[in-house]
């Protein structure tokens, strides 16, 4: 986990989560295993809610993805996340394609930067 | 007697922690397990209420912003049962917003984290109120201690009460007397003794006693003075065999044995001996309120001859004075409790009022007056014996043949 130390990707504060929870880079570690294992699964929900048009699929995954991607610091995605969560809340799951296709791409990008870090950690 | 009160626990405080994300869960176990803590998930609001019903934490994490039931409700739900309602709660608030935390704390929270979390922070908010949560448990159990001991020593002095009066003499004692009498110790058990004892064939002695103060030390002050007047102490082998003693040697006697020193308190004392055949009464008084002497024809005599209160040293010798009865007479002993007893406004029954009553009730018989006399008592006072403890008998002598 020493790259831990640097930001490798806007929208990932690793600094931010180590100063959180007192510099401890095991929990730390731990944090991000837990988030990968949780998130496809809740980004496949996201996908699939807004192919369908399901409004209450679609905030309930969002929801999720917000509080777990603000819990390790990806602000940026959880923020996106939140504006997923309000579309499905007012009943415009339909009218988020787009926003969806973006917010998978960048939640893949944040997957790599954090499965690289992890890797970094155990070199 | 004092409770030691002991904070902290042998076994590791548990933390429920109801959040719906995941990852949210693992940072607080994390953060918690790491300080000794032990930590249960539930990963929404039903889940939260099943494990807090089936294995009450010590203090539970709940999120505010969940799916379906939401934090606030849970926490009503949890307000709302007995076996949960005493549970801590802090809740966990996604944004700094004081409208969430106030409505929180309303539904009876004791405090919030914001996140992102700060594990001091954490920490520090956890820490307090499991203080709180220990300090408040040993109170309550110091409390109980309290209790206990306070129900052990309500069990001993009712005890004691029991024995204070099976040494009262029973209503029909000595022959050629009907006695009736109330004994009313302002609590459980107090400083007030009476008795009829026969000495011989014609003589019965009959004394009240009033130790001051009330309570335990006086009832066994009283106890030892009562114990002390025994039948073999009172009275003596003279020229015409087994007789009393005269009742000024008997005082004198007792102002020897219990100078005040020996139990820093004083006593008053009426003592009487009458002699069943011939109705003739001697009697002496130790600082004690005069008996009275309800005559046939409705007079009232006060007998007041006598000294100072037993204890106070020899300065002053007791008197003692004869009279003689007429069949039917009726003796009135009492103790202060009697004619100090306050009605509402606080002016006391007094001697003068004692005597009214009992002019007023000489057609009834001696248990009957008792009675009345109570009665008067509690409509003055509202309760009997309330400042002081209160003992009253009358004696009606009918000639022994």
């Amino acid at each position: 986990m020493r790259s831990l130390d640097r930001t490798l990707d806007e929208g990932w504060k690793p600094d931010h989560l180590l100063q959180q929870i007192g510099q401890d880079l095991g929990l730390a570690a731990e944090l991000v295993e837990v988030f990968l294992e949780e998130m496809p699964d809740i980004l496949i929900g996201i996908q699939e809610a807004v192919r369908q048009a399901d409004d209450e699929r679609l905030a309930s995954a969002a929801h999720a993805f917000r509080g777990s991607a603000a819990a390790i610091g990806a602000f940026a995605l959880a923020r996106a996340a939140a504006d997923l969560e309000a579309a499905g809340r007012e009943g415009r799951a339909h009218a988020m394609a787009s926003a969806a296709d973006a917010f998978a791409a960048g939640a893949c990008r944040l997957e790599t930067c954090l499965q690289s870090t992890l890797a970094g950690g155990a070199s | 007697m004092s409770i030691d009160l002991e904070v902290g626990s042998a076994t590791p405080d548990r933390v429920l922690i109801a959040d719906d994300s995941r990852v949210n869960r693992s940072l607080l176990r994390g953060i918690l397990t790491r300080q000794g803590f032990e930590v249960a998930e539930a990963a929404d609001g039903e889940a939260a209420l099943l494990a807090a019903r089936e294995n009450p934490p010590e203090l539970i994490l709940l999120d505010i912003d969940m799916p379906r039931q939401d934090g606030f409700e849970v926490c009503s739900e949890l307000k709302r049962h007995a076996e949960t309602a005493q549970i801590p709660i802090i809740f966990l608030s996604s944004f700094d917003q004081s409208a969430q935390k106030i409505r929180g704390l309303e539904l009876g929270a004791v405090d919030y984290v914001t996140k992102p979390f700060d594990r001091g922070e954490v920490l520090a908010r956890v820490r307090t109120q499991m203080r709180v949560l220990h300090l408040t448990r040993s109170l309550r159990e110091a409390n109980q201690e309290l209790l206990r001991q306070r129900q052990s020593l309500d069990d001993d002095l009712r005890a004691a009460a029991e024995i204070q009066r099976s040494l009262l003499p029973g209503s029909e004692t000595a022959s050629g007397l009907r006695a009736g009498w109330r004994f009313r110790p302002c609590s459980s058990i107090g400083g007030d003794m009476f008795n009829l004892i026969r000495l011989n064939s014609r003589q019965t002695a009959c004394y009240v006693v009033d130790v001051a103060g009330h309570g335990v030390p006086s009832a066994l002050v009283g106890m030892s003075v009562n114990h002390r007047l025994s039948s073999a102490w009172l009275a003596e082998e003279g020229e015409a065999g087994h007789v009393a003693r005269s009742p000024s040697a008997v005082l004198r006697r007792l102002d020897y044995e219990y100078p005040i020193e020996r139990f820093n308190r004083f006593f008053t004392i009426a003592y009487l001996v009458l002699d069943t055949v011939s109705g003739r009464l001697c009697y002496s008084c130790a600082g004690h309120p005069p008996p009275m002497l309800l005559r046939r024809d409705g007079t009232v005599e006060r007998l007041a001859e006598g000294g100072p209160p037993i204890g106070l040293g020899e300065f002053l010798d007791f008197e003692e004075a004869t009279v003689d009865l007429e069949a039917d007479d009726r003796l009135i002993l009492y103790t202060d409790g009697v004619v100090e007893a306050p009605d509402g406004a606080g002016a006391l029954l007094g001697i003068d009022g004692l005597e009214a009553f009992v002019r007023s009730t000489s057609t009834l018989g001696p248990a009957a007056v008792c009675s009345q006399l109570e009665e008067l008592l509690v409509r003055r006072s509202g309760k009997i014996a309330d400042h002081d403890d209160v003992s009253f008998l009358a004696l009606d002598w009918q000639p022994e043949t």
